[in-house]
């Protein structure tokens, strides 16, 4: 694991100096979104991908017997 | 045109290759023999049968950040290093159909976050072209493997300059394309609204057929232009220059080593002989363009790698990633947090949108925009740069055409001490075929010398 503290200080600096480099300008935000963007993509053909599922199943860090997955519960849930 | 046993026996040559030069090269991680073997195998049937697709027999590599099914999507991070891809990216699933043959995955800069290709969980890749330099990054296992040998192609993804930055180092041609012309879907993003995935190849020809294969729309990825991107971007190769503007911009030359200019300015001078008429452009912001692109990135990066948490697959990204994917990670997230002031991201946009009209303002006199790609030489090989903006400062003649979505090509032009440098030539949108005839111009004068 990375010293995070270091980085912390060292992401701090590169902000501040990226940040001053920029300047000041007064214009419109650009935006990625493109005008057409496809945001109702068409609804395909339904179909179950066993590869998948079996992928799927090997990445999981952890699954039960029953082929469940097994979730760490938040750090922050009492 | 292949042999009735023509791809295996190509893709046999290449696996000795791979076998003999990797170990040290370190350009592949995953080499995927059994499953190369078949394709080949299979596109021999093909082709017997003249059934063969347009890229037949071509072999790759596919940069660790491309969904290649069966194969893994690491990354180059320990947080993916066991991720096993369920599925194809759309790029994929084209160069099958065409009948690519996949060799395996190429090192990266982990999550493409760097231009050295020094930063992998799997260790630096090795400069096949000048065994002392860094190969530039983060697409350093892709380039490297097309300057080593190890296939025809490869596919690598380009977010500031990630493509182009090793080609250049490395002395192969590459482009990257229109923002939207070529699919995203299946690419694990390090900045969603920059990254565009890209060929890599020897020549400008196979360039050119590989782009037509994986350009055109695709449902599946919601930026994909509709008619954007040609199919035929190899049999419309044209190396006549006669009344292209080439356009130079002043403000290149005081960023750029002396050196590798008097190389781009040999390069430019044939441009002319070529028949091609120059002409001074201004870009007078391009000093802005570094900050712009990396405050962008960091928040997009830091959006990207919220999925990370370890629980449905890999590990927790902040628990076991590499020092740079800490640092981008920490300052997105700090840009994210102070966001309601407009200070740094909103800005960042501003900025985005002024350089944007720039490029395109200066694109609408001439054809094409050239100079150099690299402002100085790839560092040597296990030299320290501690200073993440001295790092950073390798990309500032690459990230522009990513902040405007324009797309770029780069050739190679010559060396400097030994090391080879690329002349990045970037177009309009959707001007992919006018960067690649002056590539392959630039490469017929040479007599197809890289």
């Amino acid at each position: 694991m990375a010293q995070s503290d270091d980085v912390k200080l060292e992401a701090e600096k590169v902000l501040a100096e990226l940040s001053a480099a920029l300047g000041e300008v007064d214009l419109e935000e650009t935006y990625y979104v493109v005008s057409e963007i496809n945001v109702t993509e068409p609804d395909g053909e339904p179909r179950a991908d066993r590869d998948f599922i079996k992928t799927l199943r090997k990445n999981a860090p952890h699954m039960d017997d029953e082929g469940s997955f097994i979730m760490e519960i938040g750090k922050w849930v009492k | 045109m292949q042999g009735s046993n023509g791809a295996v026996e190509r893709v046999l040559r290449y696996l000795e290759a791979v076998k003999n030069d990797n170990p040290n090269i370190n350009a592949i991680v995953d080499i995927d023999e059994a499953g190369v073997l078949d394709a080949a195998a299979s596109v021999d049937k093909q082709t017997s049968s003249d059934r063969a697709g347009s890229l037949a027999g071509t072999v790759f590599t596919i940069k660790s950040n491309i969904n290649v099914k069966g194969l893994r999507a690491s990354c180059a991070s320990e947080t993916l290093k066991n991720y096993v891809a369920g599925y194809d990216a759309t790029v994929i699933s084209r160069l099958r159909d065409a009948g690519a043959l996949i060799i395996g995955t190429a090192n990266m800069d982990e999550f493409a976050c760097g231009s050295s290709g020094e930063t992998s969980c799997f260790g630096p890749t090795k400069n096949p072209a000048a065994p002392d330099r860094v190969p530039g990054g983060s697409s350093s296992g892709s380039v490297a493997s097309v300057a080593a040998g190890f296939c025809d192609a490869s596919l690598g993804s380009d977010t500031g300059g990630s493509i182009r930055n090793p080609a250049s180092h490395c002395g192969v041609a590459a482009i990257k394309p229109t923002y939207g012309c070529v699919s995203r879907y299946g690419l694990i993003d390090l900045a969603m609204s920059l990254d565009q995935i890209g060929p890599i190849a020897k020549d400008t020809v196979t360039l050119a057929e590989v782009l037509g294969v994986i350009a055109g729309h695709d449902p599946r990825d919601a930026t994909s232009i509709k008619n954007g991107g040609a199919s035929s971007y190899s049999k419309n190769l044209n190396d006549d220059l006669s009344g292209l503007k080439v356009g130079v911009a002043q403000e290149f030359e005081p960023l750029t080593d002396p050196k590798i200019m008097d190389v781009i300015n040999k390069k430019i001078e044939l441009l002319e002989e070529l028949g091609a008429e120059i002409k001074g452009v201004t870009l007078p912001h391009l000093g802005n363009a570094l900050p712009t692109y990396y405050l962008t990135m960091f928040v997009e990066f830091f959006s990207a790698t919220r999925k990370f948490d370890g629980r449905r697959y890999g590990k927790r990204i902040e628990a076991v990633c590499g020092r740079e994917v800490l640092r981008r990670i920490e300052i997105g997230r700090y840009i994210s947090q102070k966001e309601f002031s407009g200070r740094y991201y909103k800005k960042a946009l501003q900025f985005r949108s002024l350089i944007k009209k720039e490029l395109l303002n200066a694109l609408k006199d001439v054809d094409v925009i050239v100079g150099p790609t690299v402002p100085k030489l790839p560092h040597r090989t296990g030299e320290t740069i501690d200073d993440p903006l001295t790092m950073y400062a390798y990309d500032v003649l690459t990230v522009p055409a990513n902040l405007a979505g324009i797309p770029a090509g780069v050739t190679p032009a010559g060396k400097v001490d030994g090391v080879p440098v690329g002349l990045q030539i970037q177009g309009k949108p959707l001007g992919e075929q006018t960067i690649l005839n002056a590539m392959h111009a630039l490469e017929s004068a040479n007599g197809g010398r890289r």
